[in-house]
């Protein structure tokens, strides 16, 4: 009895052995083969197909670096560098080069009929305030704008790092602090003239008639003529676009990530340097290029003969609310 | 004139304005990143 | 000629941030300046990798193309420096850079944020101080080049994952060590940096 049961312990523990044993015969397979510590790794390349940008996981609550690489701030270096500069370069100095044209050609535009010493209200001075507000902000943003794209080219060589960076950094400051009176101009500009500057069916002939350019044509207008019109937009709309990627700009990385603030830099740059190129004009128009043009926003008030041949239409709606203050004879209304 | 004149002073009025405001907003890094309420993740 | 560059070895970074921690000491980096920083891709999965990443100091560095004052420039070492005394703060340099090396004290508007401050390959500044004096280590940071040393990350590091040095000395590390292990993931950002891989 006694040897039954020690074979059975003995035969029992070798049982329990063996069955321990055969746990470990997966194990035995798996050293066989090989093990790749590459399996789910993922390579650079790889990961910048499926997406434009490497982003993880760091320590530093910084949350900008979480990316590891970010390739296309190369693109958006060449074009700052090559594409914004040529576009800055063919539309500014394009439009000079237009304005030189008409000026030696056209020359300047005079009043047909000779100033009759007569004039007439056209903005009044809370007017004039707002669009010399717009319009002093507009030329220093303008210049110092123009100084992060070309002034290290144009600039630097001329009165060297120190001072350059001097000038650039006050320039800045300068830039960030007058786009707000920019845009509070702005919003008044818009809100004061909006309803004058509505098209109608008076634009289509004022082009087709050659714009007042054309001395034996007469182009119709009202308060302001489709020219005008058209300054009045642009001007809304690409203020609106560097209002817009200005402030993103000035608080970076607030509602974009990099991305946001290449393409937002972007579009400031473009819009900016195309709206420069269109006030060009506008200046040109106000000052050389129309005689009593300019007095309508320095004085506020305009030769009749003048406001006949451009805002003919203007005109009979201020004789007929008793508004001129000699009335000629024969002071034609409507044409 | 005087509405040329008025618009620089206001243009420098805002401008400032809009300068002492946005020093406030502007935090050093120090400050910026180690408040309560900037979350890490 | 010595060309200088990093290069980091994401198959054996731990993410211990020694060299993070290295960089922060030798160059007295203020808090919220982060002149280093280690990224870990797919966190938690398999695969899972950890890229120690600062200034790379690229061939025809995008940060000096696009410096509206010209500050930064390359040395003849191949290290981009840069004048905290023309720097004007704008902020162009970190859209530039592909790898986010360039930091600024201040967090707010464009052009008030500070001077930029970045990796100097532990080579001083690229400002006027005498190289190697302590206006020169107040500005930038510690001037280990001057003294014929290399970059404390690279040196502190744990795993010797990060290497720094002449290119071809730590492509051919590296390379031998792709041969001998059997795999590399590859040196992260040589491409964009430098225009080259690592042959292995």
């Amino acid at each position: 009895m006694q040897a039954f049961c020690v074979a059975a312990r003995i035969a029992l523990g070798a049982l329990v052995l063996a069955f321990f044993l055969s746990l470990t015969l997966p194990a035995l397979a798996q050293q066989n083969a090989p093990v790749d510590p590459q399996a789910s790794v993922q390579s650079e390349e790889s990961l910048l197909q499926q997406f434009p940008r490497i982003e993880g996981i760091i320590d530093q609550p910084n949350l900008r670096e979480s990316v590891l690489i970010q390739p296309d701030g190369r693109i958006w270096d060449h074009f700052h560098e090559v594409t914004l500069r040529w576009i800055g370069a063919l539309a500014i100095l394009g439009t000079l080069a237009l304005l030189t044209g008409a000026y030696l050609l056209l020359g300047r535009m005079r009043i047909s009929a000779g100033r009759s010493g007569i004039s007439i209200l056209r903005f009044t001075s809370f007017e004039r305030f707002a669009h010399w507000l717009t319009a002093v902000s507009f030329v220093i943003l303008g210049l110092t704008g123009l100084n992060i794209t070309f002034g290290k080219i144009l600039l630097l060589p001329l009165i060297g790092p120190e001072a350059f960076s001097a000038f650039s950094q006050y320039a800045k400051y300068v830039h960030n602090y007058l786009s707000f009176s920019f845009v509070f101009g702005l919003a008044i500009i818009i809100a004061m003239w909006m309803k004058d500057n509505i098209p109608e069916k008076a634009d289509i002939e004022w082009f087709r008639q050659g714009g007042g350019f054309v001395k034996s044509r007469h182009a119709p207008a009202r308060r302001f003529n489709a020219g005008e019109k058209l300054v009045f937009w642009g001007a809304l709309g690409a203020g609106l676009a560097v209002a817009v990627s200005g402030y993103l700009l000035l608080f970076p990385f607030y509602v974009t990530n990099i991305f946001g603030m290449q393409i937002a830099q972007g579009a400031h740059g473009i819009v900016a340097l195309l709206f420069v190129a269109i006030i060009l004009g506008h200046i040109y128009i106000g000052t050389l290029g129309m005689e009593g043009a300019f007095e309508a926003m320095g004085t506020g008030e305009v030769d009749i003969n003048w406001a006949k041949e451009h805002h003919g239409l203007w005109l009979a709606d201020e004789i007929a609310k008793g508004r001129v203050s000699n009335q000629q004879a024969g002071a034609t209304p409507a044409e | 004139m005087k509405a040329f004149l008025a618009a620089c002073v206001a243009l420098t009025v805002i401008a400032v304005c809009a300068a002492v405001v946005l020093d406030r907003v502007n935090e050093p890094v120090d400050e910026a990143f180690t408040s309560a309420t900037s979350v890490r993740i | 000629m010595a060309r200088m560059k990093f290069l980091c070895d994401a198959d054996r970074c731990i993410e211990c941030n020694a060299c993070v921690t290295a960089c922060k000491n030798e160059n007295e980096v203020p808090w919220g300046i982060n002149r280093r920083r280690v990224v870990t891709i797919n966190d938690g999965k398999p695969g899972e990798r950890s890229v120690s990443m600062a200034c790379m100091h690229c061939t025809d560095a995008p940060c000096a193309s696009v410096c509206p004052v010209s500050c930064i420039f390359s040395t003849d070492d191949g290290v981009v420096l840069h004048s905290k005394d023309l720097c004007i703060g704008c902020g162009y340099c970190f859209y530039a850079c592909p790898f986010g090396a360039p930091q600024y004290p201040k967090i707010g508007n464009f052009g008030s944020r500070g001077k930029m401050d970045k990796c100097t390959f532990c080579a001083g500044g690229g400002g006027s101080e005498v190289p190697g004096s302590i206006e020169e280590y107040e500005k930038y940071g510690a001037n280990r080049i001057l003294q014929g040393k290399l970059p404390l990350c690279a040196e502190m590091c744990s795993t010797k994952s990060l290497l720094a040095g002449d290119s071809d000395v730590i492509a051919k590390i590296y390379r031998e060590r792709v041969i001998t292990r059997g795999y590399g993931s590859g040196a992260w950002g040589w491409m964009t940096a430098y225009r080259e891989r690592v042959a292995t």
